[in-house]
């Protein structure tokens, strides 16, 4: 049975979203690509399985999400990293004038636990509903949810972005009480 | 860590505003990524695919 064209052009059309996605998987760039590799291989031997008109993006993020954590099982590997590279350099408060550095994002990003990421990443980054989160990753709705929400409150943590002169007046640090003393921001 | 945070009460103002800036940061992340040509291997890759399949009986 032969592939149609319509399947091909879109898999081209999601190759840039399938690299992103496989970068914050495998964190760095070659992995990534060879993870898209694998996927784009499978895909096109899986495609008498796709149901043209469905979403073909949810449909190749499963595949690479599933040959990613078949390949960790594979080589024995713990799924969640301890410490990314960028983390164990991260400063422990952001930048003073209160405009988020990428480094320190980037780092703060590949701190959190993997579901967390992977939640946040599907949701945040790609646009996918939760439904369709749920569906990739293979689990309930409000698993995918509640990653999420933990992976934003670790983040708003860790970027220290609860204190007071980033964002907002006294009455909302007052909520959520730092242990950094407030004029050293200055 | 604070438990008592958590899926609660969320605090309005604060939380749209840094809402908002962790979606632009993340996106910000891939979107150079997203943004790049598809490079040569991935299109080789689908022509090669391609041809074997329309070979294949």
């Amino acid at each position: 049975m032969s592939v149609p064209d319509t399947f091909k052009t879109e898999l081209l059309s999601v190759i840039p979203n399938l690299r992103a996605f496989a970068l914050s998987l495998t964190k760095t760039a070659d992995k990534a690509d060879d993870l898209v590799q694998e996927t784009l291989m499978k895909a096109w031997n899986k495609h008498h399985l796709f149901q043209a008109g469905t979403n073909l993006k949810a449909w190749t993020f499963t595949i690479m999400r599933n040959e990613f954590y078949s390949q960790m099982r594979k080589r024995g590997r713990e799924v969640q990293d301890s410490e990314g590279v960028l983390a164990s350099q991260l400063a422990s408060h952001p930048e003073q004038q209160g405009h988020m550095d990428m480094q320190d994002f980037k780092a703060a990003l590949e701190d959190l636990p993997e579901d967390q990421r992977e939640a946040l990443v599907l949701i945040g980054a790609n646009g996918f509903s939760y439904e369709e989160a749920a569906e990739i990753v293979g689990v309930a709705v409000g698993t995918i949810k509640s990653r999420v929400s933990r992976a934003r409150s670790r983040l708003v943590e860790d970027l220290g972005l609860d204190e007071e002169g980033e964002f907002g007046p006294d009455a909302i640090s007052s909520h959520i009480v730092g242990s950094v003393a407030l004029d050293s921001r200055r | 860590m604070n438990s008592n945070d958590d899926a609660n009460e969320p605090k309005p103002v604060l939380e749209a505003k840094v809402q908002a800036e962790l979606g632009k940061k993340l996106q910000q992340v891939y979107s150079d990524v997203i943004s790049e040509p598809v490079p040569d291997r991935f299109l080789d890759l689908l022509q090669e695919l391609e041809n074997s399949s329309s070979t294949k009986r």
